[in-house]
């Protein structure tokens, strides 16, 4: 593949264009190129000297010079010897090397008018530059970093996640689970409270039984399943225990949080709503 | 070999906010906000509605929190979002009908956008010319590049974006990219003809 394809091709061109490709993509130029080599093809090859022209032609010249010659800051004083050209001095030899002597390596023959050519083109590439640098502002409004982060204040506030919320605030969790006792209770003592003594252990299924009759108008699903899920809880003696003892709720039970804020719908507030309410509740019993 | 990008400022704020410090954040929003503004502007125009955009970047910024990886420079990633935003911005535009970059914004009744240079002025450039003009008309010639090469040639030129690191930005190779430079500025060569004749800059 080459990029240079659509040139004319001769004789040697491929290898020719393979190598300039090399030296524009800034990879290691093959040994058996030499810089005579360059110039042989050149000198033979209009194509190819048009195709060195529009690419970064002295770029490439200049890499294949021998390393001795090469003052150390020769492109510098080069552009800087072109752009006085360009201002209309006299070109003269004594501000550096002159472009023609570049050219001119190692006694190799350079096609006549290519140093011209080279110079035109860099030049061209330099006042292309040169007008793309007139926009080179681009004026941003003061005071723009506060805006962006007083626009954005809202969407950092920190996430409150329902896990996050449960476990920042474990006197919320403690809560959670009075909450849940506390309805599971008033659940029980109204509408099991004949089953209550009696109730076998583990079997949701039996408590939905259990809770479609004493409700026969209510579906089963969403909220229902949830109590169902703490009725369970209760009777295996889990949440009642931990809030008793006041300790911290263990794993399973922040699930059993999530699972109900989440099939109740409730937002993040909403739950933190009750929580807070509950609280207070237990705080100042009213004897229910 | 994995190139280690934690000594880049940018790469450290992130990370540094991953870790949940919040002010990491603010110092990205205060060191990066002007690049990405000034990037918007070269690649949508001078539209209104560009600080919205900025914001939306950092926003993103924000949503990638969790999942940041250190895979490059902070600014090649960050350009990334920029750039697919700005695409995503001409998109919606030309399909509601707002200016998009890549039809002649002569018409623009905003006045915020790019200024036609007047046909009368094409032909003898130097007269009338003054340096406003020639900004806007470079400008224009840059809008009129196709989407890719434009976001190359601004990356390359006005931001100093390593080939490498344009095509990382663009999810191209980097020879494409050298490319792509080439045709634009071929053909920024082209339509700035006039101009690189006038004022005697060949």
């Amino acid at each position: 593949m080459n990029q240079f394809n659509e040139f004319h091709q001769g004789t040697g061109c491929r290898e020719f264009r393979d190598k300039l490709s090399c030296a524009l993509e800034g990879r290691p130029l093959p040994k058996q190129l030499s810089s005579l080599a360059w110039h042989e093809h050149l000198v033979a090859c209009p194509s190819c000297r048009l195709l060195l022209e529009r690419e970064e032609a002295l770029e490439v010249l200049l890499a294949t010079l021998p390393e001795p010659k090469l003052p150390p800051d020769l492109t510098r004083r080069l552009v800087a010897r072109l752009s006085e050209e360009d201002a209309g001095s006299e070109p003269g030899d004594a501000s550096g090397v002159g472009l023609d002597d570049l050219l001119d390596v190692a006694g190799a023959p350079v096609p006549a008018g290519l140093g011209a050519r080279v110079r035109a083109g860099l030049r061209s590439e330099l006042a292309l530059d040169a007008l793309l640098d007139l926009d080179s502002e681009v004026v941003v409004p003061p005071g723009l970093s506060a805006d962006i982060l007083r626009g954005l204040s809202a969407e950092r506030r920190p996430p409150v996640s329902r896990l996050r919320l449960v476990r920042s605030a474990p006197a919320y969790a403690a809560a959670a689970g009075f909450l849940l006792a506390a309805v599971a209770i008033s659940f029980w003592s109204g509408a099991f409270r004949g089953e209550e003594a009696e109730t076998p252990k583990g079997s949701t299924e039996e408590v939905a039984v259990l809770q479609t009759d004493a409700a026969p108008g209510e579906a089963l699903g969403g909220p229902e399943d949830s109590l169902l899920a703490v009725l369970d809880l209760i009777e295996n003696d889990e949440l009642w225990l931990d809030t008793q003892d006041g300790a911290e709720l263990a794993a399973g039970e922040l699930d059993l949080h999530l699972l109900l804020s989440d099939s109740l719908e409730m937002s993040d507030e909403l739950l933190l709503t009750y929580i807070e309410e509950d609280l207070d509740e237990i705080e100042t019993p009213s004897g229910g | 070999m994995a190139t280690d990008y934690t000594t880049d400022r940018g790469v450290q704020l992130m990370l540094a906010y991953q870790q949940g410090e919040e002010a990491a954040f603010d110092q990205l929003v205060e060191e990066y906000s002007g690049q990405v503004f000034a990037l918007l502007t070269r690649f949508l125009g001078q539209r209104p509605g560009r600080e919205d955009l900025v914001q939306e970047v950092f926003m993103r910024v924000i949503r990638s929190r969790d999942r940041y990886e250190a895979k490059a420079r902070f600014s090649t990633w960050l350009y990334r979002i920029v750039f697919n935003m700005a695409v995503n911005e001409t998109q919606r535009s030309s399909r509601t009908g707002f200016l998009s970059l890549d039809q002649p914004l002569g018409d623009d009744a905003e006045g915020g956008g790019l200024i036609e240079v007047t046909d009368g002025n094409v032909e003898n450039p130097s007269d009338g010319m003054e340096r406003d003009d020639v900004v806007l008309a470079v400008r224009q010639a840059i809008a009129d590049l196709p989407e890719q090469q434009r976001a190359a040639l601004i990356l390359a030129k006005y931001h100093e974006t390593p080939y490498v690191e344009i095509a990382e930005i663009l999810g191209s190779s980097e020879k494409a990219i050298k490319s792509l430079i080439h045709r634009a500025r071929e053909t920024l060569r082209q339509s700035l003809a006039p101009l690189l004749h006038e004022g005697g800059m060949v």
